[in-house]
């Protein structure tokens, strides 16, 4: 899992970011969701060319965590994120970016 | 809007349904034709607004909906449709609202879930489901302008605006064919006080769209509508309003 590369699942979501925490939109079943600062900051990081490992290691430098609080909430996130199909995650990074 | 049917009684019927909105010298944007299956008049379906089903064919542009009592096909580049139901009011206002909902998109607009008036010049819309107080509001605002106690139309623009529909809820009014510039989103909260609580742009998107009909199950019309809805949240301020069945809740809104 935290060598896997995550990226949104652009074909079936939309979001917007507003004073820094995002409104992601499953456009499949029209549901919504509403992310705080933290899950804001993976669902950006989820381009397709960081793995879980490397998000990890983004969310220790960038809020004052430490590392396994920050991968046990990262992966219990992104396992939300793919159940609702909103991530993917693959063994390889995303092309064309 | 041109809408055709054979069956007098239907024509007679929706002229005097949309009474209001009729406008004879206007260009059609899009026509319907009615087939009315019964002469015999049935009950009304069930308002079940949320519920139509539309399927999609060869991309976004055309598709067949069926809704209880009505089933019709959309073409959104030859700018028509056929439907047929039974001569049931409801029927045609059902597709009306679908038909519009994709129409708007492209004029930058959208239908809310919500009672819409104009008091002193400026629009205002009151979001809510069912039993929120939509139509309690309109009824306690007897000096402001009805745009409709259920589904006004709202244009993300410079200034956003809202306008009046025939789309109507409870009250069984038409809204006046008027617009003005929206003022202010208020979410209404029955309550033993009154009071307006400022709301945050990101709060307001996410209660706007627990208000906006995301129907389409079409990708790039639900992220436009996601767009707009958007827009809208990130330029007119929102609050939550608090009343109780008392036309004094008008006082926490003007003076803002």
């Amino acid at each position: 899992m935290l060598d896997k590369y995550v990226a949104k699942n652009n074909r079936k979501t939309a979001y917007r970011t507003i004073n820094g925490e995002a409104v992601v939109v499953n456009l499949k079943d029209s549901t919504f969701h509403t992310l705080n600062p933290v899950a804001t900051f993976i669902w950006e990081q989820a381009d397709g060319q960081f793995t879980v490992k490397q998000i990890v290691e983004r969310i220790c430098q960038e809020f004052e965590v430490d590392r396994d609080t920050a991968e046990r909430d990262c992966l219990e996130f992104l396992d939300v994120l793919t159940n609702r199909d909103l991530v993917v995650l693959s063994q390889a990074p995303a092309e064309g970016n | 809007m041109l809408i055709r049917s054979e069956s007098d009684e239907f024509m007679t019927e929706t002229e005097k349904r949309y009474a209001q909105f009729i406008a004879a010298d206007a260009a059609p944007v899009f026509s319907i034709q009615v087939n009315i299956l019964s002469e015999t008049i049935t009950p009304n379906p069930a308002p079940d607004f949320e519920k139509p089903e539309v399927t999609f064919l060869n991309g976004a542009e055309r598709g067949v909906f069926t809704w209880p009592g009505l089933s019709g096909e959309f073409d959104f580049i030859k700018k028509e449709a056929r439907m047929r139901c039974a001569l049931a009011p409801a029927g045609l206002n059902s597709f009306l609202r679908f038909i519009y909902s994709v129409i708007l998109l492209k004029e930058q607009g959208f239908l809310v879930h919500a009672s819409g008036l104009i008091k002193n010049g400026v629009g205002y819309i009151f979001p809510g489901k069912s039993g929120a107080g939509k139509t309690t509001i309109t009824q306690l605002s007897p000096n402001a302008t009805l745009l409709s106690d259920d589904l006004p139309l709202v244009k993300v623009g410079a200034p956003p605006s809202i306008f009046g529909t025939p789309f109507w809820g409870g009250l069984a009014v038409a809204g006046e064919q008027t617009s003005a510039a929206l003022g202010g989103i208020y979410f209404p909260v029955k309550d033993k006080e009154k009071y307006v609580e400022r709301l945050t742009a990101k709060k307001v998107l996410e209660k706007l769209l627990s208000n906006t009909v995301f129907f389409f199950k079409k990708d790039e019309f639900s992220k436009q509508l996601f767009k707009l809805c958007f827009d809208l949240a990130t330029s007119v301020p929102g609050y939550e309003l608090h009343f109780s069945p008392d036309p004094s809740f008008w006082e926490c809104i003007d003076v803002r």
